[in-house]
């Protein structure tokens, strides 16, 4: 169904735009699909006065591999002249997406008496391009803009005890930023060094003041201060996670500030025993009561740790954590697992039981013939006949 | 007589646990661990293959038992089940060291038969899984039940024969065999199979699920022949040959002295109702495919065969495993526990002549039938309640629509009584070596006394 709605669309395609009559359907057609391999366009384009860009790719979609390289070469250096840095940028990784494309059909324009003089009808198939085939279709098919989000889509197992650690070193970060004066999401945008961080973060001690609205940071040594804001662009996100918890023999040395009006929050000396929470010393989870009500350090804080956990968090717990504590009580709850199979195996009640027997997928009649052991004669009967096994013939 | 030690021999029929030394004056050759193949469907190959190394054990243990014993095998822990001199002796190994292990059975159906059976843990999954795999599923004797069901067989028929001749010491031999039958034959075994729920796999394969009794289906009698003339059925039947009896081209009857002497314990034929003997009176018509040459060539059998076997098979296993002790509770619990109306195998062509001769033989006075009442004479159904009176003791009475018939059923009544006579309290010989295995250090509970044998039953 879905192959006639896209031959459709094609049709519908050239119907609109305004055709000579005197093209026949069938390169109607091929120009109508010729078209619509543009660089991730879904919509008819109607040239009409053509831009720079425009004419670039006119000249790209070339007629042999060869002559493409070389064109795309001086293309490059043609753009990079005229064009902003902005567009040169967007130019460039349009051009690698569709590199990555399989190689373009040759011109069919060509191929036909009316056009060119010295065509002659092949008589042979050899040379010949297939047409029809899924594959073809699918290379056709319009899979939308190339789209890559911005998580990696895939979450590294941070483990629930670690987690109180990695949200503790967000907020410093994103507290000593802000405190600074400048952009809190500056924490997202480059990935941070590490040598001192673990260090840094921890080391400063958080001052609470009042009912969470107003929180100071007060560091061990000075200089960390300075440090924290500019690290150097090192290492990914992922490394974040195994730093945090490299077991360091330095002491920390808390920052004593005596007033009475004033709740500090004491530190955990050094990551004890990879983060076993109750053995944490001397947390008073002070800064757990830190107040996200400004939405800027929110925003920041929970993009970070997403990047940091490769979780998603859901717009509800974005919209509901007022404060770290419930951030964190939402970091802290596994994930449920999607398939029933996952999740009675993660319960571990019944894969224990002799007598039970878990499946991975859906156990299809096959499967249940297959146990009895009737299938192979199923088959071998079926194969003799000449009848398809599973399925339709010749669908 | 010293006593014979079955264990020893029939821990031959479990999996390899070490390789034996060689023995420095032993004459076979070295033995070689061997690799068990993995599990494959039934093949030509296989079938033709010999195993050589486990006739060449079977030899020696009982002709030169080793001078060496095997260095570092630790017996096996003991169990309450635990018959008191097994010492798992060195031809009773398990896996070599130098194999590796097989990868473990998982099964739930098997799981849970082992539980519904309330079998002993000290049998493992893997044998109740070889017992479930006919000889026609898998040809190697290693990985079918074939050995098994050998042992299990001649250990459930002594314990059901001495049940039945210690509880009825004057069963007549015929109602032996009869009684025998209806507690282990091959169809009570097929209806207990049923009542475990152990169904049976469409057919054997190594992707079949390891719960499921697997064996290669027998094409069904009241299929066509392969000349596609006539029903299988009704391929001719050949005269038994190969019976081992001396007479049998003269087509003797086969009475029951010959039957206890030449067939099996059901008093059946060894092998099958007509063996495909060469002998030239076989008739050459009959079509090579019949079922009862698949049967005896092993290729395919029945369900109720394979039923027989699995059963025979998991006795055996338990026996071995588990002991003698585990084995009779088995028998108990499964075989005994059935109810069998003896009475009804009874059948007298002449009872009043038999019940005359039994009292002469006995020396009690001869039988007087006397009425003791009747209703209806005249009427179109009479009853006539007959007594039959040896003296004074009424011997039997039975109701009949004739006086003639009241006799005669009274008479057969009467010899129903006498040979169905049981002891309050009766022993079984088994029991002395459950007891001594039990009571290891502790004088023994009772000696054993005899039972009672009599002379035998009247033959006319």
């Amino acid at each position: 169904m879905r192959r006639i709605i896209q031959f459709q669309r094609s049709i519908d395609l050239l119907l609109d735009a305004s055709a000579p009559g005197t093209l026949c359907t069938t390169c109607q057609l091929r120009a109508a699909s010729l078209q619509r391999r543009q660089f991730s366009s879904s919509t008819s384009r109607h040239a009409t006065a053509e831009t720079f860009l425009q004419s670039l790719e006119k000249r790209l979609t070339g007629k042999n591999p060869q002559s493409q390289f070389a064109e795309l070469k001086k293309v490059r250096g043609e753009a990079k002249k005229e064009l902003s840095e902005e567009e040169y940028e967007a130019f460039t990784r349009e051009i690698d997406e569709a590199q990555e494309a399989p190689t373009p059909e040759p011109n069919f324009l060509d191929r036909d008496a009316a056009n060119n003089p010295n065509y002659k009808p092949a008589t042979t198939w050899a040379g010949l391009s297939r047409v029809g085939s899924e594959e073809w279709l699918e290379r056709r098919r319009d899979k939308g803009p190339p789209y890559k989000g911005w998580l990696g889509g895939k979450t590294r197992g941070v483990r629930a005890d670690h987690m109180q650690a990695i949200v503790r070193h967000t907020v410093v970060e994103a507290l000593a930023l802000q405190q600074a004066g400048r952009d809190v999401l500056e924490i997202c945008d480059q990935p941070r060094g590490l040598p001192d961080l673990q260090r840094m973060a921890l080391s400063a001690s958080i001052r609470v003041e009042g009912s969470g609205k107003k929180v100071n940071l007060v560091y061990a040594v000075p200089e960390d201060q300075e440090r924290l804001l500019d690290l150097p662009a090192a290492t990914a996100p992922k490394d974040i996670v195994e730093a945090v918890f490299e077991t360091t023999e330095q002491h920390v040395d808390l920052a004593n500030g005596a007033s009475t009006d004033v709740i500090e929050d004491e530190l955990p000396t050094k990551p004890t025993d990879q983060g076993k929470r109750d053995e944490m010393p001397d947390a008073k989870d002070v800064w757990l009561n830190i107040s996200l009500d400004d939405l800027s350090l929110r925003f920041a804080i929970i993009k970070r740790l997403m990047q940091i956990t490769g979780r998603r968090i859901p717009d509800n717990v974005t919209n509901d954590s007022s404060r770290v504590s419930i951030l964190l009580g939402a970091l802290m709850t596994k994930p449920k697992p999607k398939r029933l199979n996952q999740d009675l195996r993660a319960r571990n009640q019944l894969t224990q039981v002799s007598n039970v027997e878990l499946s991975a997928k859906r156990v299809t009649p096959i499967d249940k013939e297959k146990k009895v052991g009737r299938w192979k004669v199923i088959e071998e009967e079926l194969l003799r006949r000449g009848l398809p096994v599973t399925g339709h013939r010749d669908i | 007589m010293k006593r014979i030690r079955v264990e020893r021999w029939g821990g031959q029929l479990l999996p390899q646990r070490i390789p034996r030394t060689r023995c420095p004056f032993s004459t076979e050759a070295v033995y070689t661990p061997y690799h068990p193949p993995r599990y494959q469907a039934y093949s030509e190959n296989d079938r033709l293959r010999r195993p050589t190394s486990i006739a060449r054990r079977h030899a020696t243990s009982t002709t030169h038992p080793p001078r060496t014993p095997v260095p570092s095998s630790p017996p096996p822990p003991a169990s309450n089940d635990a018959v008191e001199d097994v010492d798992i002796p060195s031809q009773a190994p398990e896996t070599s060291s130098t194999t590796s292990p097989a990868p473990p059975v998982k099964s739930a159906k098997l799981a849970a038969l082992h539980a519904r059976l309330s079998l002993p843990s000290r049998l493992p999954l893997r044998t109740l899984h070889r017992c479930l795999i006919d000889a026609t599923a898998n040809p190697h004797p290693a990985h079918n039940n074939s050995s098994l069901a050998i042992l299990g067989q001649d250990l459930l028929g002594y314990y059901t024969a001495e049940y039945l001749l210690c509880k009825y010491p004057r069963i007549p031999m015929a109602v032996l065999f009869a009684a025998q039958y209806a507690y282990i034959g091959a169809k009570t075994l097929n209806s207990m199979r049923g009542e475990w729920g152990v169904e049976a796999a469409a057919a054997p394969g190594a992707e079949v699920d390891k719960g499921l009794l697997q064996y290669r289906r027998q094409k069904a009698g009241n299929a066509m022949a392969e000349d596609g003339t006539g029903r299988e059925k009704d391929a001719t039947e050949t005269r038994p040959t190969g019976t081992g009896r001396t007479n049998e081209q003269w087509n003797y009857r086969r009475g029951i002295s010959s039957r206890i002497v030449y067939d099996d314990q059901f008093g059946d034929l060894q092998n099958g109702p007509a063996s495909n003997s060469s002998s030239s009176l076989v008739d050459s018509e009959t079509p090579a495919s019949s079922s009862l040459a698949q049967r005896q060539t092993g290729e395919s059998t029945t369900l109720e065969q394979a039923s027989a076997t699995f059963i025979h098979a998991l006795a055996g296993a338990l026996y071995l495993h588990c002991g003698a002790s585990a084995t009779h509770n088995f028998h108990t619990i499964h075989v005994i526990s059935r109810h069998l109306p003896i009475h009804t195998l009874f059948s007298f062509k002449h009872p009043t002549r038999d019940l005359s001769r039994l009292c002469a033989r006995e020396g009690f006075e001869a039988p007087v039938a006397r009425l003791i009442s009747e209703t209806g004479r005249a009427s179109r159904h009479p009853v006539f309640v007959v007594g039959v009176y040896s003296g004074q003791e009424k011997l039997g009475e039975d109701a009949g629509a004739s006086l003639n018939e009241g006799r005669i059923r009274a008479a057969a009544q009467a010899l129903r009584s006498w040979y169905l006579y049981s002891p309050m309290d009766f022993r079984v010989p088994s029991e002395m070596e459950r007891q001594r295995g039990k009571d290891k250090g502790k004088p023994k509970a009772k000696d054993w006394t005899p039972v009672m044998i009599d002379p035998g039953e009247i033959i006319t």
